[in-house]
């Protein structure tokens, strides 16, 4: 059995932390820095991106995003995006040949660099977003 | 219209601050079911631009400012009934995740391959050039193919140490990790610690304290975000 706390000694941090931390630590918003001095913005914006559209709890079943008004979607865990060109193209083809997605997420650049970066940061299975994609873009375009 | 999700919390708790805005700059109001409550915005579908992914991360951050909310992955939901229904099946285990990360934040760390790592890799790189040719046969083509992941596990392994690295000078300060073991060229792992509000300095302190041991690696360290990595709640 331990001892009962003297009560000169430090309390464990109650739950939720003190509101003094609670504020020192927001204070500064989302600060980079590296051991030795440096800091380097350059990271903040990789890390909104592989935090904002790869990680965060996702309630539905699935969230859709939208790129020049055409509905992308994310299944479950694979969260691969795809773009524009990619569901037109895959549209095209399962109208034509039916289903037979093998959806390139990674090669397009209608997203931009930061959703190229989050096709390379996640293990979601490439072909998934076919189906989502291919038949949103026609219902979101 | 669809429903844009920033967040959970449980309800009680502070509600948006007067006059936050969110997506497309619409209002962000609160949907309570159960004991939870959803900060979302009426909004159509968003693209995920860069200043409409700040946007959803400043109303998770104006929640954080009170108490620790579940971050949501950026999107929109389908509608109010489903997000709704959604919540109540699964309270039980969206108010679980909200126990584990109360007082907490996130830090991502970052361990990018160091000048001599990447000259190493580089090099491998370039004897895999050499490699790209025709195979002369059979039993040349198995050799070339176990060479090429055994050096994938050689590197993999390389970035795993890195990463157990980090994790074990966190200590004690560390109550969760997440790792993703080479995401991108140049970047060894990136490693994300839930760490306790008031734990943080003392966290930086033993990262900048560890650092100059890392090996083939460098650290950078950003934060503190909402626990984004630590939801442990997919469908």
């Amino acid at each position: 059995m331990p001892d009962a706390p003297r009560p000169d000694e430090p309390q464990r941090p109650a739950s939720p932390p003190p509101r003094s931390a609670w504020d020192a630590a927001l204070a500064g918003g989302i600060e980079v820095w590296e051991p030795g001095g440096g800091a380097g913005g350059e990271h903040s914006l990789t890390d909104l991106v592989n935090r904002v559209l790869d990680k965060g709890v996702v309630i539905t079943g699935e969230v859709t995003i939208s790129v020049a008004g055409v509905d992308l979607v994310y299944l479950g865990l694979s969260a691969v995006l795809t773009s524009i060109s990619t569901a037109r193209r895959l549209s095209a083809r399962r109208e034509t040949a039916g289903a037979e997605g093998d959806a390139d997420a990674s090669d397009d650049d209608a997203t931009g660099d930061a959703s190229r970066d989050v096709a390379e940061g996640t293990s979601g299975d490439a072909s998934r977003p076919a189906d989502g994609s291919a038949g949103d873009a026609g219902r979101g375009g | 219209m669809s429903v844009h999700l920033y967040c959970i919390r449980r309800l009680g708790e502070p509600g948006p601050p007067e006059g936050l805005t969110g997506i497309a700059g619409a209002a962000v109001e609160v949907i309570e079911e159960g004991g939870l409550g959803a900060w979302i915005s009426r909004v159509a579908t968003p693209a995920p631009t860069e200043a409409e992914m700040r946007a959803h991360d400043r109303v998770v951050r104006a929640a954080l400012a009170t108490a620790t909310p579940l971050p949501a992955r950026f999107g929109g939901a389908p509608d109010e009934a489903a997000l709704r229904a959604r919540l109540r099946a699964r309270e039980a285990d969206l108010a679980a995740a909200l126990d584990r990360v109360a007082g907490h934040v996130e830090m991502a760390l970052t361990l990018a391959w160091d000048e001599a790592a990447r000259a190493e890799i580089a090099a491998a790189a370039a004897s895999a050039v050499v490699d790209a040719g025709p195979p002369a046969d059979g039993r040349d083509y198995l050799e070339r193919k176990r060479r090429a992941l055994a050096g994938d596990e050689r590197l993999r392994a390389r970035a795993a140490a890195a990463a157990d690295a980090v994790d074990a000078a966190g200590g004690e300060t560390v109550s969760a990790s997440e790792r993703a073991l080479l995401p991108r060229p140049g970047v060894a792992a990136v490693v994300a610690h839930l760490v306790r509000m008031e734990h943080l300095p003392d966290h930086r302190a033993r990262l900048e304290g560890a650092a100059a041991g890392l090996r083939g690696v460098t650290l950078s360290c950003g934060g503190p975000w909402a626990p984004y990595s630590f939801t442990g709640a997919t469908p």
